[in-house]
């Protein structure tokens, strides 16, 4: 007579174990490489910016500490969750310090003006461009510059011809997305050969 | 060894620009600038803007263009966009223009007469991988007198896209 039951060998040890070797894998490489492909975008980024030839760029910081920086040298990659025991990279964001924080709101000190209730920051004028616009003095009664072959200028009105758009966030989200997907692919690939083995 | 025709960076943006003059700026009456810095925007109430970004569609990379759509602001007293209405309605038609499966591509060897050329074709397809939508889209708000909505788009040719071709056919 047979025995009354149901029985059905399965193999979760096995899966346990390959399962332990590809998280020793993924900690191991995976989210050193993915910091590694932010900080490619970060040195990408900066080197889309453009930088004035003529002037020391842009003041940054307050009082005492105040100096005189480029936009391009503000990208800062920041990554949480990433340093102390046992804690794991969660998010890797770049991001301009001089304009705006981690999280991606606006520094005040870097807000060089506000239309219809929206702030804006150098960083948003060079992405998108300007077109072709007047500049006329707001607190005084002249503007008063120093051209780039150091002659001194006064006067009531400048017209200037528009910036160029440089996208350089854009286009560099562009190679981020292209280089995170060979990225998938490739561990994909040495996930499955862990998986096979 | 010359060029294929369809792989000219010239004759991928001039198609682009073909096809957004053809399907969004005539049947609306906006006009469009493209590159021009001569343009004269000062009768205009809403205008377009085109600016090439990056020419990389036949190199195995992508095309990127910003359409920039622009709407005048006057003063309270004035019937100008206070509240952004046509500009909303003319990013629509922007949108609704450009969510196209493909744009035959022209060989603009005559500048005057172009020829389409034969099944070649660009597509619309943003970096995340969604065909027919823009790669960005934002309110721009920082110039006097206007509002502006940018639209950002990436074209590719099918060649672009596949994995790793050794040769364009």
């Amino acid at each position: 007579m047979e025995v009354p039951l149901l029985a059905l060998k399965h193999n979760a040890p096995e899966i346990g174990d390959k399962l332990t070797r590809i998280q020793a894998l993924i900690d191991g490489g995976w989210q050193r490489e993915v910091v590694a492909l932010m900080e490619d975008a970060r040195k990408t980024v900066s080197k889309l910016t453009p930088r004035s030839v003529s002037a020391g760029g842009m003041l940054v910081g307050r009082g005492k500490r105040k100096q005189q920086a480029h936009l391009a040298d503000g990208w800062t990659l920041r990554t949480i969750g990433r340093g102390g025991k046992d804690r794991v990279p969660v998010l890797t964001v770049v991001h301009n310090r001089f304009t705006h924080d981690a999280a991606g709101r606006m520094k005040d000190a870097a807000v060089v003006g506000e239309r219809f209730g929206r702030r804006f920051t150098l960083t948003e004028i060079l992405e998108y461009g300007t077109m072709p616009h007047p500049i006329t003095p707001r607190r005084a009664s002249v503007l008063h510059f120093f051209t780039r072959r150091g002659a001194e200028v006064y006067t009531a009105h400048v017209s200037h011809p528009g910036t160029k758009a440089y996208a350089m966030v854009r286009l560099t989200r562009v190679l981020l997305h292209k280089w995170a997907a060979a990225l998938q692919r490739r561990w994909k690939k040495k996930v499955d050969r862990e998986w096979r083995k | 060894m010359t060029v294929p025709v369809e792989r000219k960076s010239g004759n991928i943006v001039r198609s682009i620009n073909k096809f957004i003059e053809d399907n969004f700026s005539t049947p609306n009456s906006i006009d469009t600038n493209f590159q021009d810095s001569l343009f004269d925007n000062r009768d205009k109430d809403l205008w377009l803007d085109v600016k090439i970004l990056k020419h990389g569609a036949g190199r195995l990379s992508e095309t990127m263009v910003q359409l920039d759509v622009y709407s005048r602001v006057r003063g309270d007293e004035d019937d100008g966009d206070q509240m952004g209405a046509d500009l909303i309605d003319a990013a629509d038609k922007l949108h609704a223009a450009m969510h196209v499966d493909r744009i035959q591509l022209y060989d603009f060897t005559t500048p005057a007469s172009p020829t389409p050329v034969a099944s070649r074709v660009l597509m619309v397809q943003n970096s995340a991988g969604k065909f027919r939508e823009p790669e960005d889209d934002t309110d721009v708000v920082y110039e006097a007198g206007v509002i502006r909505r940018s639209l950002t788009y990436r074209f590719r040719l099918p060649s672009d896209a596949s994995a790793s071709p050794a040769y364009y056919d």
